[in-house]
């Protein structure tokens, strides 16, 4: 058994037998796995002391197999985005998931990743279709498939995505594929208040210029909207159109760029927008209704912070994800969580602390508890017995099994 | 249960009973000892303790449109019918969320959105009366599946009764997000076996406003099924891909004279959604793939009426069978798309062997297929050849990575095919899951997940015709 200290890429690891083999191994020494990204460090309380640490690697571009025709693929959870988009490239084909090129597929899956590109494409719970893990018992799961359709037992994969690793190990991936948009265009709008998007969004979302993507951004004091108009040249000029004439009379939103773009800039520059929050010293998501993220944004945006700082934010106004950070000290990261909290309880949000400062732990990870808490520990409980599978990630030690 | 849902909420008479002894999969049947009619959660949670106080089975059913009885009774349990909540309790579109009872039947949500510019898209065939609840319970799909997704991808969230009568709300508010495992997306498509879904949170999406709907003729099956994987190779995504072969476009044509041209051998039913100034390009595009692939005829249905006509016939495809056989019996496979032209052909092979006659209408672009086997009830030797022809497709799809339904279900009708899907610890998963929601196994147990206690005989001869149907029960 390996030293407390050790961490175990998975690309040394000769297969699921082994990879079983280590788990068991574990369970019979009482000793935890943690495999909490790269990415993903912060969320949750702190680890326990002892445990061995696991990193997703793969070899080579980790697609185990591309069923290009099919327009999916079986890809290693250890592959990273940056490495699955290069192959997938080569035959005009993309994996419509936002994330940095070093995040591997099984974070993705594990922290239900997504960022604008989740309008058109949907997220991962949309695009996989099949999982292989090692559970609890250090059993080789196989859930779902390589089919579009499939109602063939328990939708488990569907329960791994966002689990937070807390039910298993992924190992493989079995993932939809989309052909590469042949044009994309580029359009931020500038907005005064960013409260307007609340009550024009589900009109702009049946509109002719409902886009592909969508991001909010706060950037030094301003609010900025990107969008995405992705398909054919002409379809993207008569969208520019319709956004046009949608907001024609609304002087509080104004279209400030527009620009021809092909998918890898446009990837590049929702990287960049996003960068931030890795940096970020406290960063915490935020879920609202939908149509109060502007409300939201505006109440988390006045937050002061006494040192001078400005707060980051961007947002996703289509499905009510807000990001919130800044060089916050633990007194601070306590105040913006009052605020947050004071704000979403009455509209039924929810919020997760994805980096805090290290004298912050008083600090709830995620608040409030889905109601659903007594089954999702139920299923902790029968999906990995022993506990042993990233302790006070999402489920506190104290309530895991014993 | 007079207390709690009224004496009209209940039914005992065993003839009226008769209604309930199987769902849309005959061949497996039971009596429930009663139906209860509850029209809230409070009165399903009241309902489900007092029958598991009494040691009850209970058997959640909507409408009863499922095709793999899944909501079939045995040992005398009691079914708990949610056909009565119907309320429609909120419409939400600054949220786009619409909160609905779990026995609204889907349609009903559609139309309550008539003019607002917006829908609920699962469409199952069955979507007239099939519940909303029913369709969350077997993850329905639909012919709209091909480019807006199945049941599961619409729904944000579910409130369920427990078999201890607790209520349990999976992610059930208009969030289109949240922390931690996807419970709401693990009870979709678990056939009623957790517990009782009482609620639904539906995500609705904008109705399409631009289409163009068109039918391309073929000579073989082949032709129209390799259509359909370079349509999707090609990076184009049709709203709907539906496919009819010969024997199906005589029937079809036989019921509702929609001028089919009926010495076709195929027929591929397309239609695509989106921006009006990119439709034709579109289209241009798929009939070229068509014309490369061999299509003779290819006509578009413009007009409106021309267009719901065409989707009628198509959803009312199944009806169109029994003008041309007494008994059928309707598979439901999915395969990789690719793999369409070779599966149908050798589906085709295993009918000739078999000697029965099989016709086909499907959801191409998904590769769900519903291969459709003609045979007599009355002759138990054809009975028993369909069964096993079932049987040998179904195997058949397994191994070119295809699964054993796409869209109906396990229900009792395929528990013996479950083990040669999924291997031993993945079955184990299945029950340790189906455990800790229903740790006594009171809620539709046996269904889904093989088990000691319902077994199905599908080779039994004449199966349909015995008590209980092809359903054994053991102790």
């Amino acid at each position: 058994m390996p030293d407390t200290t050790t961490s175990i890429p998975t690309n040394q690891i000769e297969g699921p037998d082994a990879l079983a083999d280590l788990v068991r191994g574990c369970i019979a020494d009482r000793k935890p796995i943690v495999d909490y990204g790269i990415a993903h460090t912060g969320l949750g309380h702190r680890p326990p002391a002892e445990h061995v640490k696991l990193v997703q690697r793969a070899s080579g571009s980790g697609v185990i197999e591309h069923y290009e025709q099919d327009m999916t693929g079986r890809v290693a959870a250890g592959a990273t985005i940056g490495r699955v988009q290069h192959a997938l490239r080569q035959h005009n084909q993309f994996l419509p998931i936002d994330a940095d090129d070093d995040i591997t597929i099984g974070e993705v899956i594990n922290h239900n990743v997504y960022g604008p590109l989740r309008v058109a494409y949907g997220s991962m719970r949309d695009l996989l279709l099949g999982l292989h893990y090692i559970d609890g018992q250090g059993r080789d799961i196989h859930v779902g498939g390589r089919t579009v359709k499939n109602v063939a037992g328990y939708d488990v994969t569907k329960l791994i995505v966002g689990s937070l690793g807390e039910l298993g190990i992924i190992y493989e991936a079995t993932l939809r594929t989309y052909a590469v948009p042949t044009h994309i265009l580029a359009v931020d709008l500038a907005i005064d208040d960013p409260a307007t998007i609340d009550n024009a969004l589900a009109d702009w979302l049946a509109n002719d210029a409902a886009p592909a993507t969508m991001m909010l951004a706060y950037q030094q004091g301003k609010w900025l909207i990107r969008l995405g108009y992705y398909g054919r040249p002409t379809g993207c000029t008569a969208q520019r159109l319709a956004l046009e004439a949608l907001f024609d009379n609304v002087p509080a939103i104004q279209i400030t760029a527009t620009r021809n773009v092909n998918l890898e800039d446009e990837l590049t520059q929702t990287a960049a927008d996003r960068a931030w929050r890795r940096r970020s010293p406290a960063l915490v998501k935020v879920i609202v209704p939908p149509a109060s993220t502007g409300v939201v944004c505006n109440a988390l945006a006045a937050a002061v912070v006494p040192n001078g700082q400005t707060l980051r934010l961007d947002a996703m106004p289509v499905h009510g994800c807000i990001f919130v950070g800044g060089p916050l000290n633990a007194t601070q990261t306590a105040e913006l969580d009052h605020l947050i909290n004071q704000t979403i309880a009455p509209i039924g949000g929810q919020r997760a602390w994805y980096a805090k400062p290290d004298d912050a732990d008083r600090i709830e990870p995620i608040a409030p508890r889905p109601a659903a808490w007594p089954m999702l520990l139920k299923l902790k409980r029968v999906m990995d017995p022993s506990g042993i599978f990233n302790p006070n990630r999402f489920i506190p030690v104290e309530d895991a099994p014993a | 249960m007079h207390r709690v849902v009224g004496a009209a909420g209940v039914l005992g008479d065993p003839n009226e009973l008769r209604v309930y002894e199987s769902d849309g999969f005959p061949i497996a049947r039971g009596l429930p000892t009663a139906v209860v009619f509850p029209t809230d959660t409070d009165q399903v949670a009241a309902c489900v303790k007092i029958l598991s106080a009494h040691g009850l089975q209970i058997v959640p059913r909507g409408s009863g449109t499922g095709l793999a009885g899944g909501a079939v009774v045995y040992d005398g349990g009691v079914i708990i019918s949610t056909t009565r909540m119907t309320k429609i309790e909120s419409i939400d579109l600054n949220n786009r969320v619409a909160v609905v009872q779990a026995g609204v039947p889907n349609l009903a949500l559609s139309d309550a959105l008539a003019g607002t510019g917006w829908h609920y898209s699962p469409d199952p065939s069955s979507q007239r009366a099939s519940t909303i609840g029913g369709n969350v319970a077997t993850n329905a799909g639909g012919i709209n599946t091909l480019k807006y997704g199945v049941t599961s991808n619409h729904i944000l969230g579910i409130e369920l009764v427990l078999p201890d009568a607790t209520v349990c709300q999976a992610a059930a508010n208009p969030l289109h997000d949240g922390f931690g495992p996807d419970l709401a997306g693990l009870i979709c498509g678990s056939e009623g076996t957790f517990g009782i879904i009482t609620r639904v949170w539906c995500r609705l999406v904008p109705e399409p406003r631009h289409f163009r709907t068109f039918y391309a003729v073929f000579d073989s099956t082949y032709n129209a099924c390799q259509t359909v994987s370079d349509v999707i190779a090609a990076g184009v995504l049709p709203t709907s891909m539906e496919m009819m072969d010969g024997g199906m476009i005589q029937a079809v044509e036989q019921a509702f004279h929609y001028g089919f041209p009926t010495t076709a051998q195929a027929l591929l039913l397309l239609e695509l959604d989106g921006l009006d100034e990119v439709l034709d390009e579109q289209m241009d595009q798929v009939v070229q793939i068509a014309r490369s692939n061999g299509a003779g005829d290819i006509k578009q249905c413009s007009d409106p009426d021309q267009r719901a006509q065409l989707w009628s016939a198509r959803k009312k495809a199944f009806g169109a069978v029994g003008r041309i056989s007494h008994s059928y019996c309707t598979q439901d496979a999915c395969v990789p798309r690719s793999k369409l032209p070779e599966v149908m052909e050798h589906v085709a092979e295993l009918g000739e062997t078999f000697g029965i006659k099989i016709t086909n209408v499907f959801h191409a672009g998904d590769g769900n297929i519903h291969p459709i086997l003609l045979f007599d009830e009355d002759d138990p030797d054809q009975v028993q050849r369909t069964l096993q022809l079932s049987e040998q497709i179904l195997e058949y799809c397994i191994s070119i990575g295809g699964t054993i339904t796409g869209e109906h279900g396990v229900g009792v009708e395929k528990l013996h095919l479950m083990p040669r899907m999924f291997n031993p610890a993945t079955i184990d998963t299945f029950q340790r899951i189906k455990k800790a929601f229903d740790p006594g196994r009171r809620i539709n147990d046996a269904k889904v997940i093989p088990s000691d206690k319902l077994r199905i005989e599908l080779l039994k001869p004449a199966a349909s015709n015995s008590p209980g149907g092809a359903l054994i029960t053991q102790r």
